[in-house]
């Protein structure tokens, strides 16, 4: 993947955002007086000095324009498969892990390129049965099993 | 002196020595070679995983096993390096550059021996430095105050950020966020709600469990499910593990230095395995009376970052247990454990709680000599398991993430909060910017404000007192002369000499 902006530039962009947010969201929060340091004393300082930095990277990506750097991503579809197997599990409180951890498994392995349906759903289930037998009989962790 | 190290090692045997944290310390041993042979599982997403898992352990079998995963990698990262030159570990990416020329040469069986004896060494080196110089050191930091403490960590942060890999600017900012993501939630000096956004489950902090998850599990599951697995990972032959005379009169003083370079570097903050395996390997480089031998099958460069990381992962346990400063991440990881555990770390550990010191220090011994017998016999079996294909292999690491989460919160939320922090730590990794630098300033924000604010309270906010104490104008000095070399063009340059080897 590539972007049109330079990586520092980028980067230094999204400190600042950060910063910025987090010091609006904190404007009103009570530095103190004197010697009695309050609870939005260092809050303020560490965002004001995260939007200096954010900056001086911005500029200095800026200004090294010549040289691109190509951008290491991982696949997008990696990405998307394994935040939603994720998202997935929270359904473990409802459905148990016996279901849960099934699904996940299968939605985690589609972005590879070697995914097959049979081999993917073979070893979900063996993950699944084995999973139940080491957290939860072998472990004893609080996890419910089975659907509710 | 020598006899409390016995009375101490004794104490510290009958703590390592019962059933539960042998076995403890056999399964982090196991964990630790297993995943350091795998590229693209590494000790801290090992550790973030099995952090949920070690609650029920108690402090001393949780910190024994999380410990046993670190050291133990350093052991099976080499066996990957040198049969397939892929680094297992990040920590054996220069053994690579010998120990597969030595593997094709058809020495491997050589340079797997000289890397697990030279680590055998190295660890129970790096053991005994942890053993004698941790109490002087925790005996000294007991006297610290709240301004002493603020000094310390502010001197641990900026050398973590000068010896962080990559531009130091973007390091620094990196561990100001960390220090913004820390102030989330209830302020603990005047239980004033900071950056909740009416969200619940942030009145609390953000947890640290889906944090190091999300950045360490998550993103290699991310990073590492769709990609196929080296298909040129042939059957090696091994050949005779025996070294020649040769290479043991060349290797012996390597590993010395090795294991030397390591316990040094292994201390400072932000060194650890990885720094000292560079140090050591291009210190070798330097000194041979024939440099062109490297990266042809030198025995000496593997040797010397083998046993380099191996005691200096050992001795990174010394700020951890003596100061309660974690060096790097795995420190910081080390450090949750404890929390979780219920234990403040600090220079209190070693007095109050000497059982735990004790038998940590006796467990890295034995965790050491285990290590070996795991190795050595049975690398064949290692290497079967990088046939392992990445689209199981890594689907199951996802499944074992959210368990352990929802195991330890019964909290829905918190894989959530895991998600988003997967999706940040790619956004992260795509701006070159690093975590490590972030999880310290995560860590470590918390315990500064607060030791700021009572250093400040102690003097009705006279910041002159951080000059007035002799340990605390020395830590400043410190911290001012580090930022000073850092700011100086040449040695910059150096610096980024040496990363770029």
């Amino acid at each position: 993947m590539t972007l049109r902006i330079p990586q520092d530039v980028a980067a230094g962009l999204l400190l600042m955002a950060i910063g910025g947010f987090f010091l609006w969201w904190g404007w009103d929060y009570p530095v103190g007086r004197g010697w009695r340091v309050g609870p939005g004393w260092m809050p303020h300082a560490v965002c004001i000095v995260l939007l200096a930095l954010g900056a001086l990277i911005a500029l200095r990506g800026a200004r090294a324009q010549g040289r691109r750097i190509a951008i290491a991503m991982p696949p997008p579809v990696a990405l998307w498969w394994v935040v939603v197997a994720t998202m997935s599990f929270v359904a473990i409180e409802r459905l148990g892990l016996a279901v849960t951890a099934f699904v996940a498994a299968v939605l985690a392995s589609l972005p590879s390129p070697d995914f097959r349906w049979r081999d993917s759903l073979v070893f979900a289930s063996v993950l699944t049965v084995f999973c139940v037998a080491l957290f939860v009989y072998g472990l004893k962790q609080p996890l419910p099993v089975w659907p509710q | 002196m020598i006899e409390t190290l016995y009375a101490n090692l004794a104490l510290g045997a009958g703590q390592a020595l019962t059933l539960g944290n042998l076995l403890a310390c056999l399964a982090g041993c196991l964990l630790g070679t297993l995943i350091g042979v795998l590229p693209g599982v590494g000790p801290l997403t090992t550790i973030a995983l099995l952090l949920p898992f070690t609650y029920d352990l108690g402090p001393l079998g949780a910190l024994i096993m999380l410990a046993g995963i670190y050291y133990g990698a350093q052991y099976g990262g080499s066996t990957t390096a040198i049969l397939v030159n892929v680094p297992g570990e990040t920590a054996s990416l220069v053994t690579c550059i010998d120990g597969y020329r030595m593997a094709q040469d058809g020495r491997a069986g050589a340079a797997l021996t000289i890397a697990a004896l030279g680590s055998l060494f190295a660890g129970i080196f790096g053991t005994f430095v942890l053993a004698l110089f941790g109490p002087v050191l925790a005996e000294l930091a007991v006297r610290f105050q709240a301004p002493e403490y603020f000094s310390l960590m502010t001197l641990g942060l900026v050398s973590a950020v000068v010896l962080a890999n990559g531009s130091v600017l973007k390091a620094s900012a990196m561990v100001f966020l960390g220090l913004l993501f820390g102030m989330i939630g209830t302020d603990s000096n005047s239980g004033f709600q900071r950056f909740a956004f009416g969200v619940p489950q942030l009145v609390d902090g953000v947890d640290f469990l889906p944090l190091v998850i999300g950045l360490f599990g998550l993103t290699e599951v991310i990073r590492n499910v769709a990609r196929r697995n080296d298909t040129s990972i042939v059957s090696q032959r091994i050949g005779r593990l025996m070294l020649t005379r040769e290479e043991a009169r060349r290797a012996l003083p390597a590993v010395l230095r090795g294991t030397a370079i390591g316990s040094v570097l292994g201390i400072l903050p932000g060194g650890g395995a990885v720094l000292s395996a560079f140090a050591a390997y291009m210190v070798e480089k330097k000194i041979a009376r024939d440099p062109a031998r490297f990266g042809r099958g030198a025995i000496e460069g593997v040797a010397a970052p083998e046993s380099a990381n191996n005691s200096g992962a050992q001795v990174s346990f010394i700020p951890l247990l003596t100061l309660g400063l974690p060096s790097n991440a795995i420190m910081a990881l080390m450090i949750g454990a404890m929390m979780m555990q219920g234990i403040q770390p600090g220079p209190e550990v070693v007095r109050n709680d000497p059982a735990l010191f004790w038998g940590l220090v006796v467990s890295m011994l034995i965790g050491n000599l285990m290590l070996v017998v795991i190795n050595l016999p049975l690398v064949g079996l290692w290497v079967r398991l990088l046939r392992t294909p990445n689209r199981f292999l890594f689907p199951a690491i996802l499944v074992f993430c959210c368990i352990g989460i929802y195991a330890t919160s019964s909290s829905t939320n918190l894989l959530l909060m895991a998600a988003f922090f997967a999706v940040f730590g790619i956004v992260l990794a795509a701006l070159d910017l690093d975590v490590v630098p972030f999880l310290l300033g995560f860590v470590l924000g918390p315990l500064m404000e607060d030791n700021l604010r009572r250093a400040m309270v102690i003097t009705r906010g006279d910041p002159v007192i951080f000059l007035q104490r002799p340990i605390c104008l020395g830590l400043m000095a410190m911290t001012v002369a580090l930022l000073v070399v850092v700011v100086v063009p040449a040695v910059r340059r150096g610096r980024e000499k040496a990363f770029a080897e």
